[in-house]
C-alpha cells in the first residue's frame, strides 16, 4: 500500500516542475517519442533527481530509525552520530582549501564521516559497561561540537570562497545526473538490506536493556552493527548530497505514529515513507518559488515540522 | 550543531550570494578544472599559448588595451561558432551584453537591477543555483556564467547535458576582455570598440582630474548589519580606489592577501584610514548607523581620522555592488568625490 503512494507520488513528481508539461507530453517523452528538449529536461534533470531524492530519503529515513533503536531515544538522528559534521568538515576543507581535489569529495565525506562517528563510538565505550546510548549521545554532542567549531573556522577563513560549498551545506539535490544516482544506488541498496536484516535485533533493543538481556543478546555487539549501518547509510547520504537534516529524526516518529513500533513494520515503512518525504519536499522546493530553487532541508524543516506536531497532538507518540 | 552553524552559515550565506554577484577575483585558483574546454581551442585564430593570465589591473593609461590572449581563452570555449540562442547567469554579463545591444534567450533571478532591454525575458534562477529544467527549455547553445563560480556550475550543466561558457567578469580588466570576445562572436566588434574607446576616455578624464593630488588611505568594508568584511584592491571597488591613487589599508598597512577579510573593531582603528566606505546590501542607512554606533560604543571613534574629515560614507550598492563596465564611469566619479572631495 505505502509502495503504491510512492509510486504515484513518483508519477506526480516526475510531471511536476519549474517547466510545465502536461501529462500527455510526459507520457510520450518516457514512451520515447517526445522532442530534445522534453528529453533533456525529463531524463537528465528531473527523472535522475526524484530517483535521488528517492534513494537519499530511504538512507536517511531508515538510518534514523536504527540510531533511535540504538539510542533508546526519539531524538536520535543520524547527525548524532557525528557522520554529518565529519563529512562536512573533510568536503569543506577540500572545496576550500585544495579546489583540485573535487574528484575527491564522495570519498572524502565517507571518510570524514567514518572518523567522526568511529570517534563518538570510542569515546562511548567503556570496559565495565561497554557502549551505553547516554555515552553515545553525550560523546556525540561533543564531538560534533568540536567539528561544528572547525566548520566555523574554515567558513570564516575561506569565507570568499563560500559560495561554493553553500549549496553543499544545504543539501541541494539540485544538478544532480543519473551519474550520481548510478554511484549511489548500489551502497545504498546494500545498506537497505542490512537494515531489513536487522529488524529482529533492533526490535530486541527496543524492549530495554534488561529483556535484551534476558534474551542473551549481546547488546554491545548489537548496537555497534545497527549503528554501523546507520552510520554507512547516513554518510552515502551526505556525500552525495551534502547535509539534509531533519529526514532522519522525522520520518521514523511519523512511522511510528502511524503504524507502530514494531520495526518488522515500521522499518519498511520509513523506507518508503522516507523516499515519499523528500520527492514531496524536493519537488515543492524546485518548484513553488521556481525559478528560484528552494534546497530540500529547508522545505522538510518548514512543512515537515508542521506536520510532525500535528501528528504529535492527534495522539501518536 | 547543525542548528547554530546553519545559521552561522545561513548570516554569511546571506553575505556571500551577493559577494559573489561582486566578483571575487580568484586568480588563477579557479583555472584548474579539469575539462577539456579550455585546451580544444579546435582551430581559433593565432593563440598565443592559452596560459593562465592573472589579471594585473594597473593600467592607469587611457588606452583601449585589452589583454589579447585572455580575449583568446574566452573564445576558445566556443568553438568559432557563434550561439543562436544564449542564456546568462549574472548580471555583469548581461550588463555586457545590454552594452553592445544583443538579445538573450534567459537572464538571472537577482535583487539587482536588471537592463531594461531584458524586463521580458526569462528569468533561469539565481547565479548560484540556476534552475536547469528552465534553462533547459530554452535549449540555449550557451550558458554564459562568471569564471569565479565556474567549477559549481559547470557541475551542474554537465550532466543536463548544458554548454556552459565562461567570463573573467570581475575586474575592470576582465570586464573589457569579456566585451571583446563577445564583440567578436557575435559580430559587434565595432560596438565593443566604440563603447571601449568611450569608456577610456571617461576614465582617462576623471583620473587625470586626480593626478597630483594626494593619495588618502581608504578601508573598504562589506556587508550587512551582521556581517561586515573587509575588502582588498582585488575587487571592483577596491580596484577603482586603487586607479584613483588611494592606498588600501588591507593590503598596505595590514598586509593581508585575502580579498575579503572579517571585520573587527581594532583593527580598523589601528590602520585607521582616512576614509570609510561601506558597499552595504540590504539597508546601506541601517548598517551605516549600526556601524557608527559600534564604532561610538568603543569610544575609539572620535579618534578616528575618516570621522574627523567626515569621510565615512555609504556607497551606492548599484554601483559597486555588481562589477559592470557601463556604471565604472560613474562609480568613479563618485569615489573620486568622496576621496578627494572636500
Amino acid at each position: 500500500m505505502t509502495y503504491l503512494i510512492l509510486l504515484i507520488i513518483i508519477i506526480l513528481a516526475i510531471g511536476i516542475g519549474s517547466v510545465r508539461l502536461s501529462p500527455a507530453e510526459v507520457l510520450q517523452t518516457l514512451t520515447g517519442s517526445g522532442s530534445e528538449q522534453w528529453n533533456t529536461i525529463l531524463w537528465n534533470i528531473r527523472i535522475p533527481r526524484v530517483i535521488l531524492a528517492l534513494i537519499i530519503g530511504a538512507n536517511l529515513a531508515v538510518s534514523g530509525a536504527l540510531l533511535q533503536a540504538v539510542m533508546h531515544n526519539p531524538l536520535a538522528d543520524p547527525g548524532l552520530t557525528g557522520v554529518s559534521s565529519g563529512a562536512a568538515v573533510t568536503v569543506l576543507f577540500i572545496m576550500l582549501v585544495m579546489p583540485e581535489l573535487s574528484s575527491l569529495i564522495p570519498i572524502a565525506a565517507i571518510v570524514g564521516g567514518g572518523i567522526a562517528a568511529a570517534m563518538v563510538y570510542g569515546w562511548a565505550w567503556t570496559k565495565t559497561h561497554g557502549i551505553t546510548p547516554i555515552r553515545i549521545i553525550l560523546s556525540g554532542v561533543a564531538v560534533n561540537a568540536v567539528f561544528g567549531g572547525v566548520i566555523g573556522l574554515l567558513s570564516i577563513l575561506y569565507s570568499d570562497k563560500l559560495p561554493a560549498a553553500l549549496s553543499w551545506m544545504n543539501g541541494s539535490l539540485s544538478g544532480k545526473g543519473m551519474d550520481t544516482v548510478l554511484t549511489i544506488l548500489p551502497y545504498s541498496a546494500v545498506g537497505w538490506i542490512m537494515a531489513l536484516l536487522c529488524i529482529r535485533q533492533a526490535n530486541i533493543l527496543r524492549l530495554g536493556e534488561q529483556a535484551a538481556h534476558n534474551l542473551g543478546q549481546n547488546i554491545n555487539r548489537v548496537r555497534i552493527t545497527l549503528s554501523f549501518v546507520a552510520v554507512f547509510l547516513a554518510s552515502v547520504s551526505v556525500s552525495m548530497v551534502g547535509l539534509v537534516g531533519f529526514v532522519g529524526l522525522i520520518v521514523p516518529h511519523m512511522a511510528r505514529m502511524m503504524i507502530g513500533s514494531d520495526y518488522k513494520y515500521s522499518l519498511p515503512f520509513s523506507l518508503a515513507l522516507g523516499a515519499v518525504v523528500l520527492i514531496v519536499a524536493d519537488t515543492i522546493g524546485r518548484s513553488m518559488f521556481s525559478p528560484l530553487e528552494i534546497p530540500a532541508g529547508i522545505v522538510m524543516a518548514m512543512v515537515g515540522g508542521p506536520y510532525f506536531l500535528y501528528l504529535m497532538r492527534k495522539g501518536g507518540a | 550543531m547543525k542548528k547554530v552553524s546553519s545559521l552561522k552559515l545561513g548570516i554569511i550565506a546571506l553575505t556571500m550570494v551577493v559577494m559573489v554577484a561582486c566578483g571575487n577575483q580568484e586568480g588563477a585558483g579557479s583555472e584548474t578544472s579539469s575539462d577539456a574546454q579550455q585546451q580544444a581551442a579546435a582551430d581559433t585564430t593565432v593563440t598565443t599559448g592559452s596560459e593562465d593570465t592573472t589579471p594585473a589591473a594597473d593600467e592607469a593609461a587611457a588606452t583601449v588595451a585589452v589583454d589579447e590572449a585572455l580575449v583568446e581563452e574566452i573564445l576558445s570555449q566556443f568553438d568559432n561558432k557563434t550561439p543562436s540562442t544564449t542564456v546568462t547567469l549574472s548580471v555583469a554579463i548581461t550588463e555586457l551584453f545590454n552594452d553592445l545591444g544583443l538579445s538573450l534567450e534567459g537572464v538571472p533571478t537577482t535583487q539587482s537591477e536588471l537592463p531594461a532591454a531584458y524586463q521580458d525575458v526569462q528569468k533561469v534562477g539565481s547565479s548560484h543555483q540556476p534552475d536547469l529544467e528552465m534553462i533547459a527549455s530554452l535549449t540555449p547553445d550557451a550558458v554564459l556564467a562568471p569564471e569565479s563560480i565556474k567549477d559549481s556550475i559547470n557541475k551542474m550543466l554537465e550532466p543536463s547535458g548544458l554548454k556552459g561558457a565562461y567570463l573573467p567578469v570581475d575586474s575592470l580588466d576582465g570586464l573589457k576582455a569579456s566585451l571583446v570576445a563577445i564583440g567578436r562572436l557575435y559580430g559587434k566588434e565595432a560596438e565593443a570598440e566604440q563603447v571601449l574607446s568611450s569608456f577610456a576616455e571617461q576614465e582617462s578624464e576623471i583620473l587625470k582630474s586626480v593626478e597630483g593630488k594626494e593619495a588618502p588611505s581608504v578601508m573598504f568594508l562589506f556587508g550587512s548589519t551582521d556581517y561586515l568584511m573587509l575588502m582588498n584592491e582585488d575587487t571592483f571597488a577596491g580596484s577603482l580606489a586603487r586607479n584613483l591613487g588611494a592606498t588600501n589599508v588591507l593590503t598596505d598597512t595590514m598586509q593581508s592577501t585575502e580579498t575579503y577579510v572579517p571585520f573587527n573593531m581594532e583593527s580598523v582603528v589601528e590602520a585607521n584610514p582616512d576614509v570609510i566606505l561601506l558597499v552595504a546590501h540590504g539597508d546601506a542607512e541601517a548598517v551605516a548607523k549600526k556601524f557608527e554606533e559600534d564604532v561610538k560604543k568603543n569610544g575609539a571613534w572620535e579618534k578616528m581620522n575618516a570621522f574627523k574629515n567626515g569621510k565615512m560614507k555609504t556607497l551606492d550598492y548599484n554601483l559597486f555592488g555588481v562589477a559592470s563596465l557601463s556604471k565604472t564611469p560613474d562609480a568613479y566619479q563618485a569615489l573620486s568625490s568622496v576621496l578627494y572631495g572636500e
